[in-house]
This record gives C-alpha cells, structure tokens and sequence, in this order.
C-alpha cells in the first residue's frame, strides 16, 4: 500500500504531509516522539495517511518543469490508464450495489406480507358489503313475490321469522339483567358464566317469550351461548358485564312465569354465595335488531300436481295464497292464533 | 484528470448494467469497498494539497484493492479471516479518518 522506504526516512520533511500540509493551522505541533523500529506501523498508519507517492511525484513534476521539459505521457500509458480507471469505478460500484441491495431483502418480504395482509382485508370488506346486499336484494324479491300470492304465506313466513330470530321485533317485554359479583377479577367463580346465561334464557323460552337477546345480541334458532376462555360468547361476538337479556312478550306473564321456573332459585343462590347480582324488570317498549344473516341449509324445488302454468294476469286476481293453482308449496302448519303476535309490532 | 473522467464513466457504467457478483467473490465485496474509499480519500487530499497525479491515484486504488482482497483471502486459507479483515479494516479506518480530517482543514480553514 505504501512506498518502501527506510524507515529512518520517515522524518525527512518534504515526504511527511504533517510538515508540508500548507493549511496547517497548528502552529504549535507538539514534537514527535523519537521513532523506533516498532512503531513503524503506528507511525505509517497514523502519521503517513496519504501516499508518499504524491509527494514524490509533484517533486518530479517541479523538478521536470525546472528542468524545461514538458512532460508528456505516451499514448499508450494515457489509454492504459483510461482504461483501468474505467474498469475500477466500475468495480467499486457494482460491489456497493451488490452489497446494497443484499439487506432489504427481509424488509421487502415483510412489506409484502402487509400489503397482502390489507388487500385482503379490503376484500373482505367488499364481499361483506356485497353480502348484505345480495341478501337485501333476495329479500326484496322474495316480498314481491309473495305479494302476488297472499297474505297467509308471508304472515307464516313472518312468524317463522319472528321464531328464529332473524326479523327485527319491537314491543313490550321483561329484562333480566346480571352482574359479575365482587372481586370478579381475582375470584374467577363470582363471575357470570355461560352456563348461569344459558338457565335465564331457557327460563325466559319457558315463560313464553318470543324473541330474546342478549346485550343486543339476537338469539336465532342457530344461536349458541358458551364461554371461550373468560369471555362468554353469543355466535362469535364477545360480552363484557353487565349482561342485559331481554324477552318481548306480555310483561305480567312473563314475570310471573319466570317467577315459577327453576332459574329463579338458581339466581338467589348465585346471589347468596357469589355475590352475582340480578334484577328483574319491565318494559314498554324493547326493540331487538336482527339475528345473524341466515345462511340457506336447505332448498328444494316446489312439487305441483298440476303443472304450472304462471299466467301474468292471472296472478294479481288470485287473493287465495297456498292454496293449488300457484304452484308453491309453501310450509303449511297453520297459523297460530293469539299467541302475543299481537304485541309484537309488524306491518 | 482524465483518469477521474474514467473513473465516473465505470461508475456510471455499473449503476446502469448492474452485473451480478459471482459467488465465491462476494466475501471480498466489504473489504474491497472500504479500500476504495481510503484510496479515494487520498486521492482528494491530494488534490487539495496541489499534489494529485493521475497516476499514482489510480495505482493506489488498484493496488489497495487487490492487496485488501489478497489479505482476506490469505486470512480465510489460514483460518483467521476476521480478524484479519478487522486488522485491515482498523488501518484503512485511521487513515480514512486523517485523510478527511486534513481535507476538513483545506476547506474550512479550521
């Protein structure tokens, strides 16, 4: 890397840059300590950074200027040295490149994973919505069928609604409401467990409510009440105390009725020996949103003894629906009475 | 000067064709960069200090680079390659930091 040069040289002035640096600013320069064969190194490393060949060859050059002779490089050096320069910096470069672009490589999987991660979300939330409205649109549809075959099929298709929980109902009702215990944290027995929601609700089915929700949540014919760790869950969503379960139905007979079923010895226990509170109420008014989107697990095409002919004008005339003629074969239990359909509030 | 035109046309040159490094080559890269550095340094202080010759800048790049590469390969036969490569990475450093230190007083008079 360096000149060889007796070392006992190393202090001439004219090759040390120290003493020939013109923009010196130290005036002071504390002196050199005396050299010796073992501080070679040190003293080539620190004190000798720049190639004494610079300095030897700007004396050449004074030297040949001096002496009147211009000095001109043959050709072939000029070229030689365009050359390799050439071919170092474009050494040097293609190793910084490669040495660049070896790091990000775990960045870039990781952004990638992301930006995987979010277009999917995204999509999901696009076929969520896409769902909803497909599902509206089949609703829909469904309505204008059946308003040209009659009323008694689409009040049996309310009822089978209202039942399994995927029509939103309003009207009066009975709630029931939980409370974790003292110290739930620390005692994991004075909280509300699943099974404690699930003896409420069956007691509330038992005394003849219609439709009933927990902490807004609607109870479907498919609805599941379980904990998953410490939280309850009603089909996936997660409830935090207070647990608040309301029934629609007639208030009085609701409240006497549950009165007499065996849940309501279960809740003064539960008060008596861990401190879960509960109360009881009524209500004018209770509106229960709708249960989960129903997903279809059985479909079967229509059987006729007649064969069907849907003649347009005919159909708004026939004010009979399920009866034979229209084809449909439509669930034909017959419509329950006075069974408190008249509390809830349908159109 | 015209050397140092070379020099940016090869740099320019590898920024556009960015060629693949074969493999057993790779280990030199760090070290070879870091020696090109100090014989870039030195090259501008010469230039600062009135004293650049065309020359001797590039046998001194060249000449960095290749016994900077040779050392490490000596040192990963012999079985001590890092620390070598640390011992020539010290020295290259030190004289990095004088280099930039007396451009530093070149351009700031300070």
């Amino acid at each position: 890397m360096t000149e060889r040069e007796p070392h006992h040289v190393t202090h001439s002035h004219a090759a040390d840059p120290a003493f020939t640096d013109p923009a010196s600013g130290n005036a002071t320069q504390r002196p050199k300590p005396p050299v010796d064969a073992s501080m070679t190194l040190l003293n080539e490393v620190m004190h000798r950074p720049l190639d004494p060949g610079y300095a030897t060859a700007a004396r050449r050059k004074a030297r040949e200027e001096a002496l009147g002779l211009k000095p001109l490089a043959p050709r072939t050096t000029r070229i030689a040295a365009i050359v390799l320069a050439i071919v170092l910096g474009f050494v040097t470069v293609t190793a910084v490149v490669s040495l660049r672009s070896r790091a990000p490589l775990g960045q870039s999987a990781r952004n990638t994973l992301i930006e995987e991660i979010k277009s999917r979300n995204t999509r999901n939330d696009a076929l969520e919505a896409s769902i909803l409205e497909l599902s509206q649109q089949a609703d829909s549809l469904q309505e204008a069928l059946l308003s040209h075959t009659g009323t008694a099929l689409a009040a049996q298709i309310e009822v089978d609604q209202t039942r399994n929980g995927t029509l939103p109902v309003s009207g009066p009702g009975f709630v029931v409401t939980l409370h974790d215990g003292a110290d739930a944290e620390e005692q994991p027995e004075n909280r509300v467990q699943d099974t404690d929601i699930r003896a409420v609700v069956s007691g509330l089915w038992g005394a003849g409510a219609e439709a009933v929700a927990v902490n807004g949540k609607r109870l479907t014919a498919t609805s599941a009440i379980r904990s998953a760790g410490d939280a309850i869950l009603v089909d996936l969503t997660g409830l935090s105390d207070p647990y608040v379960i309301e029934a629609i139905g007639n208030p009085r007979t609701l409240e006497v009725r549950f009165a007499q079923q065996a849940v309501a010895n279960q809740l003064t226990l539960l008060r008596d020996r861990y401190g879960i509170d509960s109360s009881t109420s009524t209500s004018d008014k209770l509106e229960l949103a709708a249960g989960t989107t129903r997903s279809l697990l059985n479909a079967k095409l229509p059987k006729t003894e007649e064969k069907v002919s849907v003649d347009r004008q005919e159909i708004p005339n026939t004010p009979a629906a399920g009866t034979s003629g229209t084809g449909l074969n439509g669930p034909r239990s017959n419509t329950p009475a006075g069974t408190g359909l008249n509390d809830a509030n349908h159109d | 000067m015209i050397p140092v035109i070379g020099l940016v046309i090869g740099v320019a040159a590898g920024l556009i064709l960015e060629p693949t490094v074969p493999v057993y080559l790779q280990p030199y890269l760090p070290i070879a960069v870091v020696a090109a550095l100090d014989a870039l340094f030195g090259g501008l202080r010469a230039l600062l200090d009135g004293i650049f010759d065309d020359r001797v800048f590039l046998v001194s790049f060249l000449s960095n680079v290749i016994v900077a590469g040779l050392i490490v390969f000596l040192g990963d036969q012999l079985g001590v390659g890092s620390q070598l490569s640390t011992g020539v990475v010290v020295v290259l450093g030190i004289r990095i930091f004088s280099n930039a230190a007396a451009i530093r007083r070149h351009i700031f008079k300070a």
